[in-house]
């Protein structure tokens, strides 16, 4: 199959298979993305944590934590004037891929030192924001395209060995947060959530309509100037 | 049988320090990979949140005021840098040679935020009491849009490249609309997230690299130091 077939099959998870995809995929998708995916000044400014099968309870953590964040983020909204109610904290089941899966990938901001090439320009004067960690949220932009081409690059490889894949982006920024409820693995903020398995069950099974949530037609993405 | 995902990447994808400007990729090709990028790129609550705007082969002075706002941008963060006290002089407003591709090229695509409208399915969730936040304000999710912006770049580079085509990336340049308003560009009116360019390459940065015998300097971390399995 083709590179487009392939991710224009992709489809988010609703529920995984019991059955384990063999850690040596895992680590050989997550290899081939390392090699592949440019970033700038050498720095990959960011860290990919991965919890395999055994790591349940981690897991129940950061579900708990999207849960909350998206109830909080209801009640913001509602205290703004931007929506004038709360879906009153009725769970989102498509959360339900960060507890329930074989491999759970957070990627967190991570500042990196310059390699011997970047030492050099350092020297003459460049300004080398990635290895401060005062300066992370300044280029959160930059790190977060980067994250993205990482992904993009991991579902391809991911989904050529048969693994699906779903994404997450509704969870608490603040890393203090995060330590507060038990978890120590990173020591910055998170930027991106994703899971990893053999699906059971796809989100478009529930909601067939596709003309009823489709995305933006290719004109409203797209212009020529 | 074509290239292998991996094998294209690998081999294919390096920073073009020159393209050739004379012979321009044709449009059906920009315009087939752009729909390739669309169609497979996943988004949040389907809202896809940013715009791509493609500036093509006649539009010579406006990517010369973009260049001129990453030459600016580049200008600023040295400064800010020793105002921060991480450096202890600037290098003195050198043009890093490897933004050329922003100037001159066929092709052109700067990303930009874009405020969303839910679909049907969404719009009956915000009745219920949903919260769809990329019908505000973008900076306030920049990190979320951004990464779907990668997302969307990397397909794209990759359908791109399977055309045949080279392209580079960039990711230094003025944040604010009204930077770029100053020097004329006041068709965009949503803050820019990345660009790339695309065409031909007649020289790529490794290249120079190799003449300035410095291969083995550039290199990026270790794979060790990027994934960590708990």
């Amino acid at each position: 199959m083709n590179t487009f077939d392939l991710l224009h099959k992709r489809k988010h998870v609703r529920k995984y298979k019991d059955e384990i995809p063999d850690k040596k995929l895992i680590d050989e998708a997550l290899r081939q993305t390392w090699k592949t995916t440019p970033t700038k000044n050498s720095a990959m400014p960011y860290k990919v944590f991965v919890f395999g099968p055994d790591h349940k309870k981690e897991k129940e953590l950061v579900h708990e934590m999207a849960y909350n964040c998206h109830v909080t983020s209801e009640k913001i909204a509602v205290k703004k004037g931007l929506s004038t109610k709360t879906e009153e904290g009725v769970p989102n089941i498509h959360y339900e891929h960060i507890k329930n899966n074989p491999y759970l990938i957070c990627i967190h901001a991570q500042p990196r030192q310059p390699n011997k090439h970047y030492k050099e320009r350092i020297r003459r004067g460049m300004f080398f924001d990635q290895m401060h960690e005062s300066q992370i949220d300044n280029f959160i932009d930059t790190s977060a395209v980067e994250v993205g081409l990482f992904l993009q690059n991991l579902t391809s490889y991911v989904l050529e060995k048969g693994i699906d894949i779903s994404y997450t982006s509704c969870f608490n920024r603040n890393w203090n947060e995060w330590k507060n409820i038990g978890l120590k693995h990173a020591k910055y903020r998170p930027i991106m959530l994703a899971s990893l398995g053999y699906a059971e069950k796809y989100r478009f099974e529930e909601e067939a309509d596709t003309e009823y949530w489709k995305k933006p037609e290719y004109e409203e993405m797209i212009e020529w100037v | 049988m074509g290239m292998s995902y991996f094998d294209t990447l690998e081999n294919k994808r390096k920073h073009v320090r020159k393209y050739h400007l004379d012979k321009i990729p044709e449009k059906e090709k920009i315009e087939k990979a752009l729909y390739k990028a669309w169609k497979t790129t996943p988004g949040k609550n389907n809202a896809m949140a940013y715009q791509a705007l493609v500036w093509g082969p006649d539009k010579e002075l406006e990517k010369e005021a973009i260049y001129s706002l990453i030459v600016r941008n580049h200008i600023d963060a040295e400064e800010k840098g020793i105002k921060l006290k991480r450096i202890k002089k600037t290098q003195g407003g050198v043009v890093n040679p490897y933004y050329e591709h922003i100037k001159l090229n066929p092709y052109l695509i700067t990303i930009h935020g874009r405020l969303s409208k839910p679909n049907r399915f969404y719009q009956k969730q915000i009745d219920n009491g949903h919260y769809y936040d990329q019908s505000y304000d973008i900076e306030r999710i920049i990190d979320s849009v951004s990464v779907e912006v990668g997302l969307f770049v990397g397909n794209l580079g990759y359908y791109l490249l399977e055309e045949g085509l080279d392209i580079s990336y960039n990711s230094c340049f003025k944040r604010e609309v009204k930077d770029w308003h100053k020097v004329g560009l006041t068709m965009v009116d949503q803050r820019p997230i990345t660009m790339l360019s695309c065409g031909y390459a007649k020289r790529y940065r490794e290249e120079d690299i190799k003449a300035y015998r410095k291969e083995g300097w550039d290199i990026k971390p270790e794979m060790n130091e990027i994934v960590k399995w708990i």
